[in-house]
């Protein structure tokens, strides 16, 4: 299946010009593992613009948007 | 201190005649707080039940109108960290006409605040942060009436949170952050949330109970402003959203929405999440 994943401002490193082919029911968490993205580097995650869990199982043309912790004041 | 309508308007009418006998809002409203002994920014929303703004005011009024700077000399914020964010966040509250803020920080100025800290100068370097706010507020507006507490934010005394209408989280460790929101959930105060960290940066309204930080932060002990650092204009466009936020909610032209911006200057992006 394909997937679009967006990544956001520090994440933005791992980005893969190579598109990677995903089987149907692979989770946010998965897809960490084959990016190299470290799962503490992500805050939020998005599916479809809506708050999502790394368990989340994904399908064909679904988004994907990740973004980091900020904390600083 | 106005305690009914009947003193309100006996003070309104006591304004009327100072206005028409001075000629001039500002002696006027100098005059009502000498002779009754009330707040000034009491006697500054008196004269917007006039629809005479003082002239400080005078370009917040096609925005505001007289009825909202007049909810806003009425409201009471906590501001939580007067750092990066913190600084510019009361600078703009003040100017705005703020009547009562609380500004929390146990800190002292010291050199690595001056590339970002609009209160950090070579002239405030190891004083506390909270009573260096606390003189340039004096500064800018007579009228407000900044309430300093030198302590972190989780030894805050509960008394502190009475009557406040709406949190600033301006604070830099998640611990406190999430600290703060336990406090805005249990005296069902909203809270406005904002981080920063290199070029990025978040903005939040928490409504009480929401728990959006919770979600976001979990076990987490720190971000990325660990190795990014945070430089001068991260702060300053953070906290200016934030106060937008701020301004809207106590003038009540906002709606619950359970959402977070993310904003990342470096490369012009700007994103909702919905929550």
């Amino acid at each position: 299946m394909e997937l679009e994943i967006k990544l956001f401002a520090t994440l933005r490193k791992f980005d893969q010009q190579e598109k990677i082919e995903f089987t149907d029911g692979t989770t946010v968490l998965d897809i960490l593992e084959s990016m190299a993205i470290p799962p503490s580097e992500v805050a939020v995650v998005l599916v479809n613009g809506r708050h999502a869990k790394l368990e989340q199982q994904l399908h064909d043309g679904e988004t994907i948007a990740l973004f980091p912790p900020i904390a600083g004041g | 201190m106005v305690k009914t309508e009947n003193d309100y308007e006996h003070l309104s009418k006591i304004l009327k005649q100072l206005v028409e006998a001075t000629g001039d809002i500002e002696t006027a409203i100098d005059e009502l707080v000498v002779e009754q002994g009330i707040p000034k920014r009491i006697a500054e929303s008196l004269a917007c039940d006039l629809d005479i703004l003082p002239k400080r005011y005078e370009q917040n009024e096609g925005t505001f109108g007289c009825e909202g700077q007049k909810r806003l000399l009425w409201s009471k914020v906590l501001v939580a960290g007067l750092g990066g964010l913190g600084g510019y966040v009361v600078e703009q509250l003040v100017r705005c006409g703020t009547g009562i803020v609380i500004g929390v920080d146990a800190d002292h100025f010291e050199q690595t605040n001056l590339n970002r800290q609009l209160h950090a100068d070579l002239n405030s370097i190891g004083l506390r942060k909270t009573e260096v706010v606390k003189n340039r507020v004096a500064e800018i507006n007579d009228a407000v009436e900044f309430s300093p507490f030198a302590c972190k934010v989780e030894d805050l005394e509960d008394a502190a949170y009475e009557g406040v209408g709406l949190i600033f989280d301006c604070l830099d460790t998640i611990p406190a952050k999430l600290h703060l929101q336990e406090m805005g959930k249990r005296f069902a105060i909203p809270l406005v949330h904002g981080a920063i960290g290199g070029w990025y940066g978040q903005v939040a309204t928490v409504w009480p109970g929401s728990q959006i930080l919770s979600h976001i932060y979990g076990e987490r002990q720190e971000g990325i402003e660990r190795d990014l650092g945070n430089p001068p204009f991260t702060p300053a466009f953070v906290a200016t959203l934030m106060v937008a936020e701020g301004i809207k909610l106590l003038m009540g032209k906002k709606h619950r929405e359970d959402r977070i911006l993310f904003i990342d200057l470096l490369n012009g992006q700007w994103e909702y999440v919905m929550f």
